[in-house]
């Protein structure tokens, strides 16, 4: 069966050979919000197109990480490669490179929209434009992208295309007479958008005669093949067997292979300009390859790379730290593969008195710090620490240094410093009219500033504020989800630094301040957070053979004191019969959690305790 | 010299709170006793011997009828020899004893009693479905005293449902003005599987918290040290010369042999477990088979560990260094160094030259400590 299945694919690509032709290619992605239906769009595009067949069809190909699949979100890039005949009877190659639809994914965003000449702008017919879809189409107009409005899920009783449409007008700007009313669900419009693709974007331009530009928009690490480079060519041909130059690391390598994705990767001889593909080049070491780097021909080199992306500061870090020392140089290898995927991971080694060696790692945003988390959790079986999040707070001295702190902890003496600054967002804020009081509410209680109201339709409105990021940090979305019943989508982009009354809060448990515990917070914040942060310790420590006092202080000030009372009872009970075997297997269970929790002078404390602030109620 | 536990798996009805292998009584009880003779015949052979200690417990001993007991007693004397200064011990409960049963198996040889009373107000007992009254409770141990009995031992439970820290002192002063030379006080634990838990785990059944269950445990403490009894274990107190030397065996770790469905025994370095089924265990040895449920064989480390473990739980003799010494040929206080000076630091371990034992204040959270000697 399997032979069977490559032989008809090996004879669907054979059959459009011709169709390598720059003519014949058409390199689109999808633009879309979560939920609006862009992983069941994509499917019915693979199967009206039979590149797979319904048998093969596992729902939703693309989305194929497990936690993808879970939380319903694509974080990973993914490319496909289907074959379409459209009405004027030629074969067309048409290249999806998918994105990713939340806000902190905003840089893998870039990097498909590099790769591709237009997208489909895919809105949900009764919910309208989201704010990050909103972000996103910004994005592929700044890079001249041929964008096809399509208004999904019309088979819904309450979808109202014709305000959508009116929405896409007025907010975006772009015309849509030419939009594609559609139902992925029920296969509707599906032909109508292939024939929109092969109609309206722009076949790759490019010169196959030129020195090699290959554009590499995203990799991963293959236990057996080393790094699998995902490629788009722009100039010139990459083939197997010649000998490429990495034009950032100036590493040379020979192609092994090269192919393309149906999805399963299908080698072929070469890639030529227009074409979206794989590259193995025996490349072992992750620090050889980057994404946004120019492959080019060693022999016949380019002159010039080709533009990189918008390089992306990572704003939110936290210290990772191993529940087993020993497992160190594991988490360390595991991050080294997951940088490969995902190069605005940023990681360097950190040792904490509480939690011994680890990294102190940036992340993009919020759900960017999980993903990473999770991901090194089930793909590389570690078990992790994970600290509260802070974000890059920028020092001045009294000795005139300017400092960037991503680690609480390494924030000088208060007499040290001069002034303090924290990075500022402009957060957009799309949400039903009705929400907007409570919404108002939870800004000007975050610090926020409120910047514009900006109505989309009779009923939507855009509330623009400039908020502390650190305050985006600590559940915002979940409170901003809440108080709208869901219905509040959120974008936000960093907009610099401004100074602001900022302390450290250190914790102490039983006299001792524990340096993963401390965190930077806002002066007149300080009270109500300390004593939210030990009431909340409280209740996540347990009871142990003394009491044990938690307090907060800021300096030398404590500002809330907590104690955990001692244990006072723990005796196992009557031996009947004396099954001791048991008693002791009890005990053995006992002391097996126990392991779970950090030893901090004589106070154990549990790993949740490290993100206890993540979840106070002030 | 050797300790020797029959498990009888009978009772009149099961109490709401047990979790240990019990049947109602029924016609089974001819089979089971014929089942045990077979184990008797199988293991004497290899560890008969004289008794130093012989402990019928259950279940409910007491429950067996005279002639069945006096069936396996004569089972058990082809093997094992007993005689008045062995200590032998048999649970009873109220309600299943009358006078002449009593001075029947004291004319056995039975020396010790141990009665479950648990609390001394009926409304608790009905809740933990004892079966039996206060009343009863006391014409029982009229009896036991009328048949000859000097050695008795009741058995007092506290943290139970709606229980306040005055109904669990009533129950103590009850206990000691009834003269009981040996008491055996255990904190309540809802164990699964059994109806408590349902009830508990339903929100039906509040117990007290560990704060009043810590309180009651201390108080009683401190009422029966003031009564003289002394505190040679956790859970058990005695007036001078009444502790229980069968409890003492496990404490000790010393070996001891267990007969009868879900029995363990502790023999040639190897912990067994019966099986806890009772036709299981009459067809296995129908078969010519040993009934084993479990067997596992400790290495020195864990032995050790153990060891410490039960010693600590005597409060007074504790863990003996010198004994310790010749069985391992390891220093305890040397092995366990860092663990004992934390806890000795912290004034939960104290030591002498000759033992190791846990400090008044540790007693009621001796787990935590007790786990910290696990490899």
């Amino acid at each position: 069966m399997w032979y069977n299945t490559l032989k008809r694919r090996h004879a669907l690509f054979y059959c459009t050979e011709r169709l390598t032709l720059q003519e014949g290619i058409r390199n689109f992605c999808i633009i879309a919000h979560i939920d609006h239906g862009k992983s069941t769009l994509a499917d019915r595009l693979i199967e009206a197109t039979g590149t797979l067949s319904q048998r093969e069809m596992m729902e939703q190909v693309l989305d194929n990480m497990d936690l993808e699949r879970e939380r319903g979100i694509t974080i990973k890039l993914q490319a496909v490669r289907l074959i379409y005949k459209a009405k004027d009877e030629q074969e067309y190659i048409l290249n999806l490179i998918d994105t990713p639809g939340h806000v902190d994914f905003s840089y893998e965003v870039s990097r498909s929209l590099a790769a591709c000449e237009g997208a489909l702008l895919v809105v949900d017919a009764v919910q309208g434009i989201e704010a990050q879809t909103l972000a996103n189409v910004y994005l592929a107009l700044e890079h001249n992208l041929t964008i096809i409005p399509v208004i999904n899920k019309i088979d819904l009783p309450s979808a109202d295309p014709e305000r959508v449409r009116k929405e896409i007008e007025d907010v975006i700007g772009i015309s849509t007479d030419n939009a594609i009313l559609c139902s992925a669900k029920e296969g509707i419009g599906i032909q109508e958008i292939l024939d929109a693709i092969v109609r309206e974007i722009p076949p790759p331009s490019g010169d196959a005669k030129k020195p090699l530009q290959a554009l590499v928009f995203d990799s991963h690490y293959d236990p057996y093949r080393g790094v699998i480079s995902y490629v788009r060519v722009v100039n010139g041909e990459i083939r197997k067997g010649m000998k490429i130059r990495m034009m950032a690391t100036n590493r040379e390598f020979e192609v092994d292979d090269v192919g393309v994705f149906t999805p399963p990767r299908l080698p072929i001889g070469a890639l030529l300009p227009g074409m979206v593909g794989y590259c193995i080049a025996g490349i072992k070491n992750v620090k050889d390859t980057r994404v946004g780097d120019t492959i080019t021909s060693s022999l016949n080199p380019a002159t010039e790379a080709l533009p990189g992306y918008r390089k992306i500061v990572p704003m939110v870090f936290c210290g990772l730290y191993p529940t087993e020392n020993n497992h160190y140089d594991n988490l360390r290898d595991a991050l080294d593969k997951l940088k490969l995927n995902d190069s605005s991971l940023l990681y360097e080694p950190e040792t904490s008195e509480a939690l011994g060696f680890g990294f102190r790692c940036g992340f993009l945003g919020l759900l960017h710090m999980e993903v990473v988390q999770e991901r090194l959790e089930r793909e590389y079986e570690l078990d992790l620490i994970t600290t509260a999040p802070n974000t890059l707070y920028r020092v001045n001295t009294t000795e005139g240094q300017e400092l960037f702190i991503d680690n609480p902890a390494s924030l000088p003496p208060s007499n040290k410093i001069e002034t303090m600054a924290e990075p500022f967002v402009k957060a957009s804020i799309i949400l039903p009219e009705e929400f907007i009081g409570t919404m108002m509410e939870l800004c000007q209680d975050r610090r926020g500033t409120f910047k514009n109201m900006e109505f989309l339709d009779t009923t939507r409105v855009v509330l623009t504020y400039e908020l502390p990021l650190s305050e985006i940090l600590y559940d915002f979305f979940d409170q901003l989800k809440s108080r709208s019943r869901g219905y509040a989508s959120l974008d936000y982009e960093v907009i610099g630094y401004r100074d602001a009354d900022l302390v450290k809060l250190d914790i102490l448990l039983n006299g001792e301040p524990v340096d993963a515990l401390s965190c930077i917070i806002h002066s007149d914040r300080a009270q109500s957070k300390g004593r939210a942060l030990t009431e909340k310790l409280r209740k996540i420590i347990p009871r142990q053979m003394f009491d044990i006092p938690i307090q907060a202080a800021v300096g030398a000030k404590v500002i809330a004191r907590e104690t955990v009372k001692a244990m006072r009872k723990d005796v196992l009970a009557k031996c009947y019969g004396g099954d001791i075997s048991r008693k002791r297997k009890l005990l053995e269970k006992q002391k097996e959690g126990k392991k779970r929790m950090k030893q901090v002078g004589n106070v154990e404390i549990p790993q949740e305790a490290f993100m206890a602030i993540l979840k106070v109620d002030e | 010299m050797l300790a020797l536990y029959v498990h009888v798996p009978f009772c009149r009805s099961k109490c709401a709170y047990c979790d240990f292998f019990s049947l109602p009584i029924s016609s089974q009880t001819d089979a089971y006793a014929e089942a045990l003779i077979r184990e008797v015949n199988f293991k004497g052979s290899s560890w008969g011997g004289k008794l130093d200690t012989f402990y019928f417990g259950g279940g409910t001993p007491s429950c067996l009828e005279p002639e069945l007991l006096a069936a396996v007693l004569n089972g058990c004397g082809r093997f094992f020899s007993w005689d008045c200064n062995t200590e032998f011990t048999v649970e009873a409960n109220p309600g299943t004893v009358n006078r002449r049963y009593l001075e029947y198996i004291r004319s056995l040889g039975v020396n010790r009693l141990s009665i479950g009373l648990q609390a001394a107000q009926d409304s608790h007992l009905r809740r933990l479905g004892r079966g039996h009254s206060v009343a009863e409770f006391s014409r029982a141990l009229e009896d036991a005293r009328s048949a000859g009995f000097i050695n008795v031992s009741i058995d007092a439970i506290y943290g139970l449902p709606e229980q306040t820290c005055v109904d669990y002192m009533e129950t103590l002063d009850f206990v000691v003005s009834s003269g009981a030379e040996h008491v055996s006080v255990y904190a309540l634990q809802v164990e699964s599987d059994t109806p408590f838990y349902e009830l508990w785990s339903q929100g039906k059944l509040i117990v007290p918290d560990d704060d009043a269950v810590a309180e009651m445990m201390l108080k009683g403490r401190d009422f029966l040290l003031k009564q003289g009894y002394s505190q040679y274990e956790i859970s058990n107190f005695a007036l001078p010369g009444f502790e229980s030397r069968h409890n003492m065996t496990y404490w000790r770790n010393q070996e001891y042999l267990g007969l009868g469905p879900s029995a363990a025994s502790y023999i040639g370095g190897r912990r067994f477990v019966n099986i806890a089924d009772l036709s299981a265990y009459t067809t296995t040895l129908a078969a010519g088979k040993l009934p084993l449920a479990s067997c596992e064989c400790l290495d020195q480390e864990r032995s050790m560990a153990e060891t410490v473990i039960l010693g600590l739980r005597m409060l007074n003799e504790g863990v003996n260094r010198q004994t310790f010494k010749k069985r391992y040929g390891v220093d305890p206080l040397r092995h366990y160094q860092q663990i004992i000076d934390k806890w000795c630091n912290l004034g939960f371990l104290e030591f002498t030259p000759d033992l190791i034992r846990l400090t008044a204040k540790a007693v009621p959270v001796a787990s935590q400590i007790q786990l910290t000697f696990l490899p």
